[in-house]
């Protein structure tokens, strides 16, 4: 089967549906596909019941799962919302350093202990750029245009003393 | 050749009659069989490696899929499990008797989050 089914949910989402089972003798595809939207609207109402749905081709799908929550329905295919996924990738950024800033704590006080003042010094300066780093990296991916520009897109990190 | 009739699909349930033959199409039936199993992955789309009565997959979203199945299963009675191969919580609810919710958490940010290859297999009465 080389198309799948999709719907747009209320607030611009969407939701996929990949058939399986074969086609009946004489169906057409149109008639299949609009067979198997037609018992997800009636086996699982609560879902599909009152959403739209369009006919894609499978090939016609982003390159990576990345962005999953910035794909829109676009003409006859499936496509990244740039924007939605600047958003997103911002987001992540800021949830890495935000993890990067945590497993930096422990050594931060133990050298504050025992450390001398140039690695307090070194290490302080290592954890402000971490702090800094997002308003760096949303300069950098605002820049950015296109779905691809952003998958390959990775900040550098500060190297930790 | 002597006509042995097969087991009824109600002596099959019960695992009863046990002399009877079971035909190939009515051994589904069987209690300890299992009633419908998917194996997919999360790559650019959703791709579905292998299947048995399940009618179509849907990509929710991120970490969360619905299996559709050909074939209701008596949902009170029924039992879905299923594993995957990233380092994420798993849960597997059904949903109706048709409908089993397949969704990913992150084990470290509690976030739902997509998974590695999926399987999921389904238990219960036809």
């Amino acid at each position: 089967m080389s198309k799948i089914i999709v719907w747009e949910n209320g607030d611009g989402t969407i939701a996929i549906t990949h058939p399986l089972e074969p086609m009946l003798d004489g169906e057409t595809e149109t008639d299949y596909l609009d067979r198997i939207a037609a018992k997800l609207q009636t086996e699982i109402p609560d879902q599909f019941a009152a959403l739209e749905y369009e006919t894609v081709e499978s090939t016609n799908m982003p390159p990576s799962r990345r962005f999953r929550a910035a794909w829109r329905l676009g003409e006859n295919a499936v496509a990244t919302d740039v924007p939605l996924a600047k958003a997103l990738l911002k987001d992540a950024v800021r949830s890495e350093r935000d993890t990067r800033l945590n497993d930096s704590d422990k050594e931060w006080l133990r050298l504050q202990a025992v450390g001398t003042q140039q690695a307090q010094d070194d290490y302080a300066a290592f954890r402000q750029a971490l702090r800094d780093l997002p308003e760096d990296a949303d300069t950098a991916i605002d820049a950015l245009t296109t779905e691809a520009a952003l998958l390959a897109y990775a900040p550098t990190w500060p190297t930790e003393p | 050749m002597t006509y042995r009739p097969g087991a009824t699909t109600a002596e099959i349930v019960a695992e009863s009659a046990v002399a009877k033959p079971v035909r190939p199409d009515r051994v589904r039936y069987s209690p300890g069989v299992a009633k419908a199993w998917a194996r997919y992955s999360n790559s650019s789309g959703l791709t579905v490696t292998n299947s048995y009565n399940v009618t179509s997959v849907t990509d929710n979203g991120v970490g969360v899929a619905t299996l559709n199945l050909t074939n209701p299963v008596t949902a009170a009675l029924a039992v879905a499990t299923g594993g995957q191969t990233a380092a994420r919580s798993f849960t597997v609810a059904i949903v109706s008797t048709t409908a089993i919710q397949v969704t990913g958490v992150n084990s470290t940010t509690g976030a739902v989050d997509d998974m590695g290859t999926n399987c999921v297999v389904v238990y219960g009465d036809l």
